[in-house]
């Protein structure tokens, strides 16, 4: 089913990689990565730092070289046609860099040049039209060794979008921003969104791609745990919390509940004690919103009353800790999962 | 998921237009470049490191001539022979002052040659901004053949600007020394052969400038081709010289050997073109200009070679490896 659609809208993949791997001497930065984008995605990369974002876009970027595998850019393979691919991107890779010397706007002219767009005044237009779709009008005269992290950030956006490019790949814009700045990047994206270009962007921030992104990936030391819609990922991580009155009914709602979820409950996918905020015994219990009359009506029937049941919507946040958990392991436990758990801390969660 | 694949390979999706305020240039291979190379001149001239280069290569050209005029003035005043103030003036002037200007354009005007190259190419991997440009469209190859252009653009223009400001500081110098220059020496056969002259010259700086390329790219750092071609013209070629002239006094095939070395040497070969010149130039009697030994060609194909080893190199690598910067 799901093939049959991507095969009709051929014209409408913009990236397509099978099985792209890149090694580094014995690591593995980037292993056997299908991904797929789609004309008009706003397509959110995500995976705590080194997991392989930066490697996998600088290998859509020819920057370097898979060591195996390939991708396809609006249906040319970037070993073969790269800067005819390049023509119609706009990248920023890492911390944009750019030449310390000169000032943001004979930045942003230089590049010009080197996009193929005639050189000299003839760009000044686009030029000054970018710097204030970036907000650096003022400071478009400054030596860009004197710009800020932010300011970086945001002339590395400009150059990006210089060309008008249809695709626009972004490697964590919003890292090192304070929320407002953070926040000024998402409303651009939205806008350029609308505007109709794909965006390829990668973070650690889950807050960020989950209000932004209508697609994302979700990469694990290399390795891809997740690709889909952010609406159904996010139904998937919905949650019903259970507050009863004391531990020894809260202990056996938990045994009731996991009983049920392997004898006929199958919409029940997990059930685990955890605390709230005020350090008050919940169960968590992973199952569609709209079930919790249902898990109410359960309990009941074995008198058990709950003092609380509340739906919660699922986040990025809790599909990925769910995803990279110990817990959430498959039966046999594979070495280094304690690293996992341990990285997935390095992504900030933002309240 | 595999037959959406193929089928992407076979077609690609038509680009869709950009905003009207964006005006593209030419996009053939030589227009690419030429734009770069542009880029290139641009990002040179908006350097610091540009200007204090020129600073000091005009600065040396004038001082130079100076301290000559300066002598001249003082030997006139102690009442020397004008025998000695002659040959002041002979350096002050043309054609005398042609080889004194590419005398100091093959020492300082090298050096200065050698740091602007390994900047504009090492730069890049210190600033990072490889990453920028190779994600913009041209191709490596493209870009880097547009550092090249710059640099022999630079080369040319700095010659040719050295030269002439040179050749106008001495004449005006030479006034001070009262003998007034003549121009009998000047026909079309002498103007030819000077032109080669300089042309001799801006062939042997770009062929350090490529050894500078050449290592910035291995190296991927600035200091690797300041440091090496530096150490390579002034350290290296020197010893080697030193070594040829020690096989003289060696018998046997391993003299020989020894004898050949300096043969190869881009000094050396630089050397043997201007010398060969030489006595179409100079006119003088002294026995100074003999032709040296080797053949131009011998001399341009040793040239060649190295040139074409030092951008051969360069761009395979350049195209071939990671970027990882
Ligand atoms: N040049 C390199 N040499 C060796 N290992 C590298 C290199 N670049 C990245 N890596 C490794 O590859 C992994 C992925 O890195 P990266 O793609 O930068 O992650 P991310 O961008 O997701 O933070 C990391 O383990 C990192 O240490
Ligand atoms: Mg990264």
């Amino acid at each position: 089913m799901a093939d049959d659609i991507s095969y009709q809208d051929n014209e409408n993949i913009v990236i397509s990689t099978s099985r792209l791997t890149k090694a580094f001497g014995k690591l593995v930065a980037v292993n056997d990565l299908h991904l797929q984008v789609m004309r008009g995605d706003v397509f959110g990369f995500l995976g705590p730092n080194g997991s392989g974002k930066t490697t996998t876009i600088r290998m859509l970027l020819g920057l370097i070289r898979p060591t195996a595998g390939r991708a396809i850019i609006f249906g040319m393979d970037n070993s073969y046609q790269l800067p005819a691919i390049l023509l119609r991107i706009g990248a920023i890779v890492e911390t944009p860099v750019f030449y310390p010397y000169l000032s943001g706007k004979d930045n942003l002219h230089a590049v010009a040049a080197a996009s193929g767009m005639r050189s000299g005044s003839a760009s000044n237009r686009r030029v000054e039209e970018v710097l204030e779709i970036v907000e650096l009008g003022k400071q478009a005269k400054d030596a860009f060794r004197n710009y800020s992290l932010g300011m970086k950030q945001r002339l590395g956006i400009g150059a990006a979008l210089l060309a008008d490019p249809e695709l626009v790949l972004l490697d964590e814009p919003t890292n090192g921003l304070d929320p407002a700045g953070q926040y000024e990047i998402r409303q651009l994206i939205q806008r350029l969104s609308n505007l109709g270009k794909t965006i390829f962007i990668s973070s650690h921030f889950l807050h960020d791609i989950q209000q932004v992104c209508n697609r994302v990936a979700i990469l694990q030391k290399g390795n891809l745990i997740k690709q889909g819609e952010v609406n159904e990922l996010l139904q998937q991580g919905e949650q019903i919390i259970v507050r009863l009155n004391t531990i020894g009914d809260t202990e056996q709602a938990l045994t009731l509940l996991q009983q049920a979820r392997e004898q006929g409950l199958p919409w029940i996918e997990q059930a685990n004690m955890d605390t709230n905020k005020q350090n008050i015994p919940i169960i968590r219990v992973g199952a569609p919103r709209t079930r919790s009359a249902e898990i109410n009506a359960l309990l009941a029937r074995h008198n058990l009353f709950a003092a609380e049941i509340r739906p919660q919507e699922g986040s990025l946040e809790d599909l990925f800790l769910g995803l990279t958990a110990p817990s959430a392991s498959i039966s046999t436990p594979r070495p280094g999962m304690a690293a996992l758990a341990r990285d997935s801390h390095d992504l900030q969660i933002e309240e | 998921m595999k037959a959406s694949q193929h089928m992407a390979v076979e077609s690609s999706t038509p680009p869709s237009s950009r905003a009207s305020s964006v005006l593209m240039g030419r996009q053939d291979y030589i227009s690419a470049i030429l734009r770069l190379t542009g880029m290139e001149l641009y990002k040179i001239r908006r350097r610091l490191m540009s200007k204090v280069l020129s600073f000091i290569s005009v600065l040396s050209v004038l001082s130079i001539f100076g301290l000559l005029a300066l002598a001249a003035f003082l030997m006139a005043k102690d009442g020397t022979p004008s025998d000695a103030i002659l040959r002041f003036s002979e350096a002050l002037r043309l054609p005398g002052s042609l080889s004194l200007i590419v005398q100091l354009l093959l020492t300082l005007g090298q050096i200065l040659v050698i740091i602007l190259v390994s900047t504009i190419v090492g730069g890049e991997y210190t600033d990072k901004t490889v990453r920028l440009m190779l994600t913009r469209g041209p191709s490596r190859t493209q870009f880097l053949l547009s550092k090249i252009g710059a640099s022999t653009v630079c080369i040319m223009l700095g010659v040719v600007g050295i030269v002439l400001l040179g050749i106008f500081t001495g004449l005006l110098l030479n006034f001070t020394t009262g003998i007034v220059p003549t121009f009998d020496f000047f026909s079309a056969s002498w103007l030819g052969h000077s032109v080669l002259y300089l042309l001799i010259t801006m062939l042997g700086l770009l062929t350090y400038a490529m050894m500078a390329l050449f290592l910035s790219t291995l190296g991927r750092a600035t200091a690797a081709g300041l440091a090496g071609v530096l150490t390579w013209s002034f350290l290296i070629e020197p010893v080697i010289g030193v070594v040829g002239l020690f096989g003289r006094s060696i018998s046997g095939p391993l003299g020989s050997f020894f004898q050949s070395l300096p043969d190869y040497l881009i000094g050396s070969n630089i050397s043997v073109l201007l010398q060969n010149q030489d006595s179409y130039i100079f006119p003088t009697p002294s026995a100074q200009q003999v032709p040296s030994q080797s053949s131009d060609i011998h001399a341009l194909l040793v040239l060649l070679a190295y040139l074409v080893v030092f951008i051969g190199i360069a761009l395979w690598v350049n195209k071939r490896r990671d970027v990882l910067i």
